[in-house]
């Protein structure tokens, strides 16, 4: 009877994350990391890549109500051993910030890595490419590193602040959140 | 046990709904709260998300108590009944009308969030941040036209130049900027005191009109327009209130715009709250449902637990009353009942082992007495059979008892038995002689029907005495015998000597008569048939002068083979099949007269066979080892029915030369033994002797 009442429990709480779980990855499967160009010059790699699908009507909703949005992009690169597993040898995590001004009717994006001041962009468009998008991204890597790396990356959503603590509530949360796959791709020092 | 996790599950409830309500109050707080009020993040996410865990498990609860009362309905659990009525009329009492106040509430805040979003409201907002924004491109036409004009003097670059410029127009400063983005030359009219921060060049085509300095004293708007290979750029101190208005109308703008994309989100929040106050008010009725069920299903339960072990005959049994009220009054009753009971039970078992008592009494004198008493009831059916009555008509108490007695008794004692059971309620008690034939022994019985009669003088039925009488009148055949075999032997006996004397003195007195036949063989016929008379006559003596048995410690085996060998050689072809028992123990009995029974038993079988054919004699201990049996089965003819009643009577023989006292003889001798003798049917279908001695 106790086992009977344990594997009712287990299966409702199952049942309960599973929804969560699905609803989160339904609404995150659409974006992706496209136009991936990785630049070798010695020691020195710049990576570019765009996200697509990272403006669900939702987000582009929210920032055009005026609400700050962050998007993540997580850059990780990986020597490849053979008989272990591989090394991280770079984590790097760039921020972009978007905020919408409807009075002037313009777009506020800051991209630390060029500079940390905003920059005004009137294009609904062009903001949009540019905050979903990392151009000529510089890794300078130590001299005298060689052989085989993978270089990972993937965007994602940073928390959303909404009015009422809504942001709280993973309901609403997870029907706006999104997260790439890994992107990765092989070089040689 | 069930009670404790009841009892658990009960507290676990309460707390849930408890913190659920100071949950959800914090909650209301926090969301009605515009400022001051501030929560970690990371509490929030925890009130919020333990809120919706601890409502899941409220309703798993609740759903698992559902369920268990569904299949305590379907097993017909006592209690689940009323629980069920109870809990329908509760949520009946709290469903409709909280349905109602749900249905009400949902369409109120619908209306009212609709009439918060209503048109106009939000067109004015759009309107002034039009205004707003006009305001802007105003300021931008206004720089761009300025830059234009004084395109020329701008190229110069002239300083003193600029700053005339600048004094003599409504702009505040210019600035030029290198197609590389660095400022060339900053001019500031003479009046404005502030530093001009410098603007981040990009490569575009046409730049937003932008505020360059927000403090709350001073706001400074700047347009930059692209000449050729330099930027120019032209700005204003702006009107500090018009601006701080416009900025406040854009916040309330953003604001609204946001409330707006929230707006159904804020409006299932409300619709969440009001349904998770709905559903804390159903499942407390639904809880407390239960647990007013319980408090009058579980004395009710205690009380029927209580009745199934009384009624398994613990009355040592008390029940506790948790409560004063008339469930109370019910539980105190309940033990005062169980209270008298006992000692109602006391009393009857006291009574029943009197009872028993007596019935063991009257039982063992029933089954010592040599009586056989079996009673029958009203109908005919038989009610109680003692061992002698078992033993007399040779069958098992067991066997017959719930029986009708006509199925079971013998003929013509059933039909005795029926005028006397139909006599209703006359009192009848009459000793009746009868002989009956019961397994081919043939018994003479005494009689006595009595009925019998309840308190009211109803007939219940009647019993029967039936004394076996068989042995008394063969003891009373033999002593009437004995007597006359005496008489016989005295009043015979004496006229046989003068008889024989008169014929031997005729026989010597008339010599020469002796030559005619006729009267030598008259005198020799009555002097020897005096003889035969004389040796018949001696044979009754002894049979009625019959000695009183010496008994003494002896082998029986001894006796049989000290006598059984001159009879192999005097009946050369009868074959003697010997088979005594090894265990057979010594007896206290009389050798010669033992001897003499074989002898007569012997003779008896060998003159039934004619002197040929299968004698065997059979030892063996009987009946607890307190009998020894000894059969004789010989191969002959066999007794008739007729005949075996009288067989051991004196003068009856089945032989023409017999005298007919040799089983008479042997029957006394076996007699004196203490012991007895039967005849029964031997396998080849001959006589069977069955001789059985006490040890």
């Amino acid at each position: 009877m106790k086992t009977m009442k344990k594997i009712i429990l287990l299966n409702i709480i199952i049942f309960i994350f599973s929804l969560i779980s699905a609803s989160a990855y339904a609404s995150g499967e659409k974006a992706k990391i496209t136009n991936f160009i990785i630049n070798k010059n010695k020691n020195t790699i710049s990576l570019s890549f765009s996200t697509e699908n990272a403006f669900s009507p939702e987000i582009s909703d929210l920032i055009q109500s005026g609400i700050p949005v962050s998007f993540s992009f997580d850059i990780q690169i990986e020597k490849i051993r053979d008989y272990l597993p591989d090394k991280t040898i770079y984590e790097k995590e760039i921020i972009h910030k978007i905020k919408y001004s409807n009075l002037t009717k313009n777009f506020f994006i800051i991209k630390p890595y060029i500079s940390e001041e905003s920059y005004i962009i009137n294009s609904k468009k062009r903001a949009q490419s540019e905050m979903s998008s990392i151009t000529d991204f510089k890794i300078d890597l130590p001299h005298n590193l060689k052989g085989k790396f993978t270089i990972y990356a993937r965007a994602r959503l940073q928390e959303i602040t909404l009015p009422f603590y809504m942001h709280k509530v993973f309901f609403f949360l997870s029907a706006w959140d999104f997260k790439t796959d890994w992107i990765e791709q092989e070089i040689e020092l | 046990m069930e009670k404790e996790q009841r009892k658990k599950e009960f507290k676990i409830i309460i707390a849930i709904v408890i913190l659920l309500t100071v949950l959800s109050i914090i909650e209301f707080k926090f969301f009605t709260s515009s400022s001051g009020f501030k929560l970690n993040s990371a509490l929030v996410f925890f009130i919020m998300n333990l809120n919706l865990i601890l409502l899941l498990l409220l309703i798993f609860l609740i759903l698992r108590n559902l369920v268990k009362l569904y299949y305590e309905r379907k097993t017909e659990i006592p209690g689940s009944k009323i629980k069920t009525r109870l809990l329908m009329a509760f949520i009946l009492i709290t469903v409709i009308p909280n349905a109602l106040l749900f249905i009400s509430s949902v369409n109120f805040i619908n209306s009212s969030i609709a009439y918060w979003f209503n048109a106009p409201v939000e067109q004015a907002l759009k309107n002034s941040m039009e205004a707003g924004h006009e305001y802007y491109k105003y300021i931008e036409k206004n720089h761009t036209y300025f830059i234009n004009q004084n395109l020329k003097i701008f190229k110069k670059s002239n300083p003193q130049e600029l700053k005339n410029l600048i004094n003599s127009s409504p702009f505040d400063f210019v600035e030029i900027y290198s197609k590389e983005g660095k400022r060339l030359n900053l001019v500031i009219k003479d009046k404005l005191e502030t530093e001009i921060p410098e603007s981040r060049i990009q490569n575009i085509e046409k730049f937003p009109t932008t505020i360059a300095k927000d403090s709350d004293t001073l706001k400074l708007i700047k347009t930059i327009v692209k000449k050729n290979d330099s930027y120019i750029c032209a700005g204003v101190a702006a009107d500090l209130e018009i601006l701080t208005k416009f900025e406040k109308i854009s916040e309330g703008y953003d604001e609204y715009q946001q409330i707006k994309l929230m707006k159904n989100s804020v409006k299932a929040t409300y619709i969440l709250a009001l349904f998770l106050v709905s559903f804390l008010v159903l499942f407390s009725a639904v809880w407390f449902a239960f647990y007013f069920s319980k408090t009058i299903t579980d004395p009710i339960m205690d009380l029927v637990n209580a009745t199934k072990i009384i009624s398994k005959g613990n009355l040592d049994l008390k029940l506790k009353p948790k409560t004063d009220d008339e469930i109370g009054t019910l539980v105190n009753a309940f033990n005062e009942m169980t209270l008298k009971l006992k000692s109602a039970k006391i009393t009857v078992q006291k009574q029943n082992e009197e009872f028993a008592k007596r019935t063991r009494y009257i039982e063992t004198i029933l089954r010592n007495i040599s009586t056989g008493v079996v009673a029958i009831d009203s109908n005919g059916i038989i009610t109680a059979a003692n061992m002698a009555f078992e033993n007399i008509f040779k069958t098992d108490h067991r066997l017959i008892t719930g029986k009708y007695y006509k199925d079971v008794l013998p003929q013509k004692y059933c039909e005795l038995a029926q005028r006397y059971i139909n006599q209703g309620n006359k009192v009848i008690e009459e000793e009746i002689p009868v002989q009956l034939e019961i397994e081919n022994d043939t018994k003479n019985l005494l009689l006595r029907f009595s009925s019998l009669h309840d308190e009211h003088g109803k007939n219940i039925g009647a019993v029967t005495v039936s004394e076996d009488v068989t042995e008394l009148e063969k003891a009373q055949r033999m002593a009437a015998w004995r007597e006359v075999a005496r008489q016989i032997a005295h009043e015979v006996k004496n006229p046989l000597t003068p008889i024989s004397l008169a014929a031997q003195r005729l026989q010597r007195k008339f010599p020469q008569l002796l030559e005619d036949n006729i009267f030598n063989e008259c005198t020799k016929t009555i002097i020897e048939h005096v003889g035969i008379m004389r040796s018949l006559v001696n044979e009754f003596a002894s049979y009625a002068r019959f000695p009183s048995p010496q008994r003494i410690l002896s082998d029986f085996k001894d006796v049989l083979n000290s006598t059984i060998p001159l009879y192999m050689e005097k009946y050369p072809e009868i074959e003697f099949n010997i088979k005594t028992s090894e265990k057979l123990p010594k007896i206290f009995m009389d050798k010669r007269q033992i001897s003499q029974a074989i002898i007569n038993l012997v003779e008896n079988a060998a003159a039934a066979m004619d002197g040929k054919g299968t004698l065997e004699i059979e030892t063996e201990l009987k009946k607890n080892k307190k009998l020894v049996s000894i059969k004789f089965s010989d191969s002959g003819p066999g007794v008739t029915k007729d005949k075996r009643t009288r067989l051991f009577e004196p003068y009856f023989s089945t032989k023409k030369s017999g005298t007919g006292l040799g089983l008479t003889i042997v029957n006394s001798i076996i007699t004196a033994h203490g012991g007895t003798i039967t005849l029964d049917e031997s396998q080849t279908g001959g006589a069977c002797f069955i001789v059985e001695l006490p040890v």
